[in-house]
């Protein structure tokens, strides 16, 4: 077995002059060695080129003098900054070659030294740039843990919270569930259960914020409502209010102890042998029904879940007709900041019926990420259409 | 504002402002600027700490002139601090509160359970 590790990291320092390659050595063996780093050298610009590339820019860092034959210091370092920005530099100078020096500072030199150097200054500086290049190094693992910890969560929460749409000859569901891009994971909440051939449970809810936290608030709520809702209830034949209600006692008990929660949530009971759809709401978005050429809003949100321990949800039934269409959505589709969110779900009641119904989750998502910088939605979005055939 | 001495806090878009209990036993904050999903949460826990560290209080009237713009997550810092209030019987006004606030507060459901003049 090779016994020979290798060191954490590599500089390289940069001069004509032997002499000063020398010196910078010496000065460097204790630092190199307390920092388990390897000293490499070169006597120009150009073999410094073919040694950072040789070493595919696995560098620290580089020092190198500005006054040298062929290819100038300040060039050969603004040239690393362009082809391996990770490689932190600093430059040695005297006072007549300052301009040049500055040229390469505005290009990204991270720092510079005023020749003559005393020798310690030159170490606690080689030393500094050492550090920063650390931290940077460190910084950048962490980031790939944190990425790799929200894909992880991302995958987790999309597998449990994915369910079969139903899609029959009676009814149709679909849907589009878009967490927010950067973090891949976020609170917005749907489920839908099938209690017979005619009747299907839609839930639809908001956990406030994204990422993890609401992620996994939105895997306990999943776990509350396939768990301890249907033990406690027998929802084949409950109402929604009472479901409801039910669902927000569970809220304020099991999240309790959390701080800042607050889910939006509605549910809604689609009975397709009775034509009816029944509507219970805390704080979500209103339904929309889709009939013939217009779009309303139907029902009144009652409070939020989980904020009060007992409360009584009304529902309101609404009679269904074939060829309606209801959609529910979470804010994240609508909601721009700065604007007010009445007025945007007044101007998603006009432009629904000017829209391919069968592809309106699609359009909808398209047209509203103009609204948005980027066509980035800043939010999780939910978008759920409910077909009545 | 009085001459008093008073705290300022700034947050990513909003500032909270409040100087002393005044001889009511009330306390005005001020918030200016806008509550969405990531401010609202630095600000909360100061909002409740006011609860806390102040001795005699029997008002908290938020003034919400400056505030243009809160989103249904920022509406939570306000929640938040309701909870506390009740916990404490200590009265929580909203003043000076534009449409589009009281539009997401009505929205949350929460029309009830806040004072709010407009």
């Amino acid at each position: 077995m090779n016994e020979q590790k290798g060191h954490q990291s590599k500089i390289l320092l940069v001069d004509d002059e032997q002499s000063i390659l020398n010196a910078e050595l010496r000065l460097l063996r204790k630092w190199s060695i307390e920092n388990d780093v390897e000293i490499l050298t070169a006597s120009s610009g150009k073999e410094a080129l073919d040694t950072v590339r040789a070493e595919k820019g696995d560098l620290a860092l580089i020092v190198s003098d500005e006054k040298m034959p062929g290819i100038s210091g300040s060039e050969l370092l603004t040239q690393i900054n362009i082809d391996f920005p990770q490689i932190l530099t600093i430059i040695l100078t005297g006072y007549s070659s300052f301009d040049s020096v500055l040229v390469a500072i505005k290009a990204g030199i991270h720092s510079y030294m005023l020749k003559p150097v005393e020798n310690d200054i030159f170490i606690n500086e080689v030393n500094k740039v050492y550090q920063l290049y650390k931290l940077r190094k460190e910084n950048e693992e962490h980031d790939k843990r944190i990425k790799k910890e929200l894909k992880w969560a991302s995958e987790l929460q999309k597998k449990l919270l994915t369910v079969h749409c139903p899609d029959n000859d009676k009814i149709t569901f679909d849907v589009i569930y878009q967490p927010v891009e950067e973090l891949g994971c976020g609170g917005d909440f749907y489920d839908i259960l099938t209690l017979d051939k005619d009747r299907y449970l839609l839930f639809v809810g908001d956990v406030a914020g994204h990422g993890i936290k609401a992620a996994f608030i939105t895997t306990m709520i999943k776990q509350i409502i396939r768990g301890e809702l249907l033990n406690e209830i027998d929802i084949t034949s409950v109402s929604t209010g009472t479901l409801l209600s039910a669902l927000n006692r569970l809220f304020f008990i099991n999240f309790a102890d959390i701080n800042n929660i607050m889910v939006t949530f509605s549910v809604h009971l689609f009975d397709c042998a009775n034509m009816k759809v029944t509507s219970s709401n805390g704080g979500h978005l209103p339904l929309i029904r889709m009939r013939q050429e217009s779009a309303q809003k139907i029902g009144t949100p009652e409070i939020t879940l989980g904020f009060q321990e007992e409360v009584q949800y009304s529902e309101i039934e609404i009679p269904m007709e074939k060829g309606d269409m209801y959609i529910f959505l979470s804010d994240g589709l609508i909601e721009v900041p700065g604007g007010s969110i009445m007025k945007q779900l007044d101007q998603l009641l006009q432009t629904l019926p000017s829209l391919d119904r069968n592809n309106i989750l699609q359009e909808l998502k398209t047209s509203y990420s103009k609204k948005f910088p980027g066509g980035i939605f800043p939010d999780d979005i939910t978008v759920i259409s409910v077909k009545v055939k | 504002m009085s001459g008093k001495s008073e705290t300022t806090l700034d947050f990513d878009g909003i500032k909270l402002i409040y100087g002393q209990i005044d001889e009511d036993n009330t306390i005005t904050v001020y918030l200016d600027g806008y509550l969405d999903s990531i401010n609202s949460t630095k600000i909360s826990p100061h909002l409740i700490n006011i609860t806390h560290s102040i001795r005699g209080l029997g008002k908290i009237t938020l003034n919400l002139e400056g505030l243009t713009y809160a989103s249904s997550t920022g509406i939570g810092a306000f929640t938040s601090l309701l909870i506390e209030c009740k916990k404490k019987e200590i009265e929580l006004e909203l003043i000076n509160v534009n449409r589009k606030i009281i539009d997401v507060i009505s929205l949350l459901g929460f029309t009830s359970f806040f004072k709010i003049r407009s």
